[in-house]
């Protein structure tokens, strides 16, 4: 029996949607490999569910792309192309990805959760009127009950939350860049490219001014580094981070930060650890001055060697470091970078 | 042309004092002081920006349990003009699109709006859907991240900065329209003695329940929400050796970590391994 | 909607017990009163161990017993010496009850929402930077760049008083002033509260420690019993603990509540809370030269109305009092012409024709006992040695004389020790 919905829903028939779809965002004229790690994991779903992947490429000129997504695992592209979509804006492409679910019914549709992805994806959900989950982190499906399985971090980050689409479909869900690994490229697949002329009768009702590149500084993302020397609110000041830039300077390092640290403004936020920031994998991270919460940490789960160096021997990052040193960090840091040299040398 | 501004501030735990009870994974909420989301604040910051500019009004909003009048009192004390409470039991346990759905029924019942303003995200949930969702029930353009506003007057238009992982784009954005403004755009101002008296004195503050409201039930609250949490399932810490060195002597520390890295290859000394 | 005043009849700054049961008082005598508290919410800011006496705030709100938050009445009184892992205690034990226990937080709040209810005016998180002051006479109060005009200021900001050092009334506290207190609140459930503790219903316990619980610094613990939780907590003298204390003031805590004949009190309870706080030690020393000046009445712990026994304080309903006063006085001198300096003066009046002075008379000289530390760690000892050789007989059992001679021989002299007895017997 069918519960009552809201009558600002659609009726729909949740039997009826099948496919997992991922949305293709381009920047520039490469495909976002958010989106493209999506594909993986979309791929692992559909095969449990004996059921097949798609992803969904809207813009003016993409049809150059059109291949990619197949080669990552999509069985299909839906190709969008047209003029009016010569810039991305939400409400647009948003509306164009509701008229494609409209007609062609996916069990499933997830986004990268990049800014734009974050920005876009909502406005689908709710079109759709149906539910959505932010931050995904892993997925369960269930071939019995065709019914995927969204599981977040909630608040307080030490706990997942298994959240479930009870009578709406798709169901949809974002995952951070990096949370998935990308999948080979395999030129050889094959897959089906569908030509969609879908003319969305809407204003936009934004105008793209100016946009102006920022020069992407040649620095390794954190989330690609092996060592990585983390800055917290203890470091004090801006200059904090310049002792901890000298020794990832001297190890082949990156430096990145906690969120205080970030809110801070002393390093930007593409560099935030944790929940809200990036997931890395290094093999050395050096937490200096972090107290250890729990979204930060989660930040640092497949990181194989942990160090912390607190001036608190209370603080909870020794719980969750392979070593740490008590001490200030204005003391320990010099004295690391010293003892390096002095090894270095030494050899 | 002054602008008709509407906020929407959430009112959270405030995440620093939770804890987890490690026996059951629950939180640990009592006890736990709430506070006006943080990135709200900023919000509200941007608003007043606009409002110190070009003139106009703001109107805070929240959906939440009593308690939260004392938030909207906080930000009315930054200089809010007035506050509405949307407070129901009917309104509980809403997931984002039930969220969603009141609060946008809740600014049409305001019905003159120029602009609706949001925050980042939530730091309870931090989902970042509202904004999006809300636009797409009011049918209004809408843009994420702004860093910065700025109102054309003679066209009705708000200019728009904001920043991406690799670009600023500029955007004109049509009115009505709503945007979510960045964590870091703005110091969100003190709240001034005046304001906060003023908060008490006038109270400026309307609390609307699904009385005011009048919304289906089916469309709110637990009923409202597609998505329900299954299960939590507690996750375990990743097992370190948490080996401490405390003995305060910074030369011995170091040696003694710079010893355990080198040995585990994980610093590149050059045949020192 | 009425429109926002910039100047008030009163402006009360602090809302303890001080400042709300004057900024009660006065909305209920018809004054127009703001009541500002520096706390995001009414009574995070205050701390206390547990214990309350009745009379003065039953004199002050009619309706105390009936709503205020009260836990549980103290029916029974433990006062214990404690060495290594020895306790000898004195207990009394009996139906009636003068005191209760409550959190001091909830406490605060209703005092507050008393006030409210009363038609002052509230104000959270508004902290006071300083007293404006025009020609030698307090006017009003600043906050960040903001100014509001009162007649009078009342002053219950508590133990820190820093505004009243920033107007140049006190100097800087010293830290042989005052104590330092630090409490955890273990959560139980009630009924294990009762079970643990040998309480009815209702019933409540007030226990005081001393003894080398403090790591020999003059100091004692105490332990109250709440509805469903208990308060653990010690008290220091601060410029001993600075001197003395060599580990951090929260394992002292921790000791007592993981003490091997402790523990089982507490037992499987999680901690709650913890919180520090100053109290005022040597009141005598610290109080303000004048409780009055021109414009300002200085009320409760920052007028250093605060009594300590020794054995307890008295704190809440001493500043509660005050406040009250403060706001009679601030009413007779409307009544004699207006809040000049020479109309307010009967504040010093009210004060020391109460209670509140005479008793800090009475008990003027307990501080001084603090000074000396075999009371805290000597005694202690030769009690529970005492204790010891009269119950723990190896061979043949003692007399009580016998025991305490042989527990006494080479730790004190019978001089010292009677000399010590005879202060304590005239101070406490
Ligand atoms: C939903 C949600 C998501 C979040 N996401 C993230 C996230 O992605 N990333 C993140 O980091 N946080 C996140 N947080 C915030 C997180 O809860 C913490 O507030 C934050 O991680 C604390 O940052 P910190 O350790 O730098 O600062 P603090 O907690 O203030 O710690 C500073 C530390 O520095 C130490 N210290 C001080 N001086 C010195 C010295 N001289 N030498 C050595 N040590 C010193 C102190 O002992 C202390 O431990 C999130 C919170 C929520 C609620
Ligand atoms: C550990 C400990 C145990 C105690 N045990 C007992 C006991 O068992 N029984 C008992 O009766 N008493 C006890 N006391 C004493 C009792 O707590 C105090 O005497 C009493 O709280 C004093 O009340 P008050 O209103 O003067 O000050 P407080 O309760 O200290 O209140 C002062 C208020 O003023 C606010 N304030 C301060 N400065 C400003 C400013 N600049 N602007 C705005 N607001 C400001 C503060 O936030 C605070 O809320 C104990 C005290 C301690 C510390
Ligand atoms: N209950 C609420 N009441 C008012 N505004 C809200 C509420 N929940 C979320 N918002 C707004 O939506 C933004 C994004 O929230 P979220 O989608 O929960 O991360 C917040 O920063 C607020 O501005």
């Amino acid at each position: 029996m069918r519960r009552a919905i809201c009558r600002d829903w659609d009726e729909i028939n949740p039997e009826d949607y099948k496919g997992i779809w991922v949305y293709m965002q381009v920047d520039e004229d490469a495909i976002n490999e958010a989106s493209l790690q999506l594909l993986g994991v979309a791929r692992e779903i559909a095969d449990k569910l004996n059921s097949h992947v798609s992803g969904v490429l809207i813009g003016s000129d993409v049809r150059a792309l059109a291949n990619e997504p197949i080669y990552y695992g999509a069985d299909k592209v839906y190709l969008v192309e047209n003029k009016a979509y010569s810039t991305y804006y939400p409400r647009l492409y948003g509306s164009v990805i509701v008229e494609l679910a409209r007609k062609y019914k996916p069990l499933s549709i997830l986004v990268g959760g990049t800014m734009k992805g974050r920005e876009l994806a909502p406005y689908i959900a709710n079109t759709l009127r149906t539910g959505i989950t932010a931050d995904c982190t892993s997925f369960d499906a269930d071939p019995e009950t065709r019914d995927i399985v969204l599981i977040r971090p909630p608040f307080g980050a030490w706990m997942l939350a298994h959240i479930k689409n009870r009578d709406r479909r798709p169901i949809m869900g974002s995952v951070r860049p990096n949370v998935f690994p990308m999948p080979p490229r395999d030129t050889s697949r094959k897959g089906e490219i569908i030509i969609e002329d879908i003319l969305v009768d809407i204003d936009p009702g934004v105008e793209l001014v100016e946009k102006i590149p920022i020069e992407k500084k040649e620095e390794l993302p954190i989330e690609k580094a092996e060592i990585i020397v983390s800055g917290g609110k203890g470091l004090g000041t801006r200059e904090g981070f310049r002792s901890l830039e000298e020794l990832a300077d001297l190890i082949g390092g990156v430096v990145a930060g906690s969120r205080k640290a970030v809110d801070a403004g002393w390093i930007p936020h593409e560099k935030q650890v944790g929940q809200t920031g990036k997931s890395v994998k290094p093999e050395l991270y050096i937490a200096v001055a972090i107290s250890g919460a729990a979204q930060h940490v989660f930040g640092i789960r497949e990181a194989k060697r942990v160090v912390a160096i607190n001036i608190d021997p209370e603080a909870p990052i020794f719980d969750n470091a392979d070593y740490g040193v008590v001490g200030d960090y204005k003391e320990i840091i010099p004295a690391i970078i010293e003892e390096i040299k002095r090894i270095r040398k030494r050899v | 042309m002054p602008l008709k501004i509407v906020v929407g501030i959430k009112w959270v735990p405030n995440t620093t004092s939770v804890s987890i009870d490690e026996k059951t994974g629950t939180l640990i909420r009592e006890g736990v002081p709430s506070v006006v989301n943080p990135h709200d604040l900023i919000a509200v910051e941007a608003a007043l920006k606009l409002k110190d500019r070009y003139g106009g009004h703001v109107t805070a909003i929240s959906m939440a349990p009593p308690q939260a009048i004392l938030g909207l009192e906080h930000v009315i004390g930054m200089g809010v003009d007035e506050g509405i409470l949307i407070s129901d039991r009917a309104f509980a346990g809403a997931d984002t699109l039930a969220t969603s759905y009141t609060l946008a029924k809740a600014i049409e019942k305001i019905g003159d709006y120029d602009l609706v303003i949001m925050g980042h995200e939530t730091i309870d949930s931090s989902t970042a859907h509202i904004g999006a969702q809300v636009a797409s029930w009011l049918d209004i353009p809408y843009i994420y991240y702004a860093v910065n506003l700025e109102y054309i007057e003679d066209k009705h238009l708000l200019r728009v900065r904001r920043i991406l992982e690799d670009s600023i784009e500029i955007y004109n954005l049509r009115l009505p329209g709503l945007v979510s403004i960045a964590m870091h755009s703005d110091v969100p101002r003190r709240v001034s003695l005046t304001n906060k008296l003023r908060a008490r004195i006038e109270k400026p503050i309307r609390v609307w329940s699904n009385k005011e409201l009048d919304l289906d039930p089916n469309c709110i609250g637990l009923r409202g929400s597609p998505t329900v949490v299954a299960k939590v399932e507690f996750m375990p810490k990743v097992p370190r050796k948490q080996e401490v060195y405390k003995d305060g002597d910074p030369k011995e520390a170091a040696k003694w970590l710079v010893e355990r890295l080198v040995k585990e290859g994980l610093l590149k000394i050059p045949g020192g391994e | 909607m009425g429109t926002v005043p910039t100047k008030f009849d009163i402006i009360v700054v602090g809302a303890g017990p001080a400042g709300s049961s004057a900024a009660y008082t006065l909305a209920k005598k018809g004054f127009d009163v703001l009541l500002v508290e520096r706390g995001r919410v009414v009574g995070s800011k205050n701390m206390f161990g547990g214990r309350v006496y009745l009379k003065p705030l039953k004199d002050i709100y009619p309706d105390f017993e009936k709503s205020a938050p009260i836990h549980r009445w103290v029916t029974k009184e433990r006062i214990s010496l404690i060495h290594n892992n020895d306790i000898t205690s004195i207990e009394f034990e009996g139906k009636e009850a003068t005191s209760f226990i409550t959190y001091l937080s909830q406490l605060a709040n209703w005092m507050a929402i008393k006030a409210e209810e009363e038609g002052a005016i509230l104000l959270t998180e508004v902290t006071v930077d300083r007293f404006e002051v025009e020609d030698g006479r307090f006017t009003g109060i600043r906050v960040g760049d903001e100014t509001l005009k009162s007649e009078v200021i009342i002053d219950a900001e508590g133990a820190n008083r820093l505004l009243l050092e920033r107007s140049g009334i006190v100097a800087p506290l010293k830290p042989k002033h005052v104590a330092l207190g630090v409490k955890e609140v273990i959560k139980l459930a009630k009924d294990e509260v009762e079970k643990h503790f040998g309480l009815d219903e209702n019933e409540g316990l007030a226990w005081i420690l001393m003894g080398d619980i403090t790591g020999g610094t003059p100091g004692g613990a105490f332990i109250y019993t709440n509805k469903d939780s208990v308060s653990v907590g010690l008290v220091v003298i601060l410029d001993e603990a600075i001197e003395n204390i060599d580990k951090h003031i929260y394992n002292y805590v921790e000791d007592l509540r993981l003490h091997p004949l402790l523990k089982r009190y507490f037992g499987g309870g999680r901690i709650m809370e913890y919180s520090a706080h100053l109290i005022p030690e040597d009141v005598w020393g610290m109080m303000p030269p004048q409780y009055y000046y021109d414009g300002l009445l200085i009320t409760g712990d920052a007028a250093g109305f605060l009594l300590n026994l020794g054995y307890t304080y008295r704190g809440v309903d001493f500043a509660a009092y005050s406040g009250y006063l403060a706001a009679e006085a601030v009413e007779q001198a409307y009544s004699s012409g207006g809040p000049s300096k020479e109309n307010l003066a009967v504040y010093k009046k009210l004060i020391e024709d109460s209670f509140i002075y005479r008793q800090l008379r009475k008990f003027r000289g307990v501080h001084s006992l603090m000074k000396n530390k075999r009371l805290f760690t000597l005694y202690p000892l030769i009690m529970n040695l005492t204790a010891r050789n009269l119950f723990l007989p190896e061979d043949e059992s003692l007399k009580v004389l016998e025991a305490f001679k042989k527990a006494r021989k080479g730790r004190v002299s019978w001089f010292t020790l009677l000399k010590d007895l005879f202060m304590v017997v005239r101070q406490v």
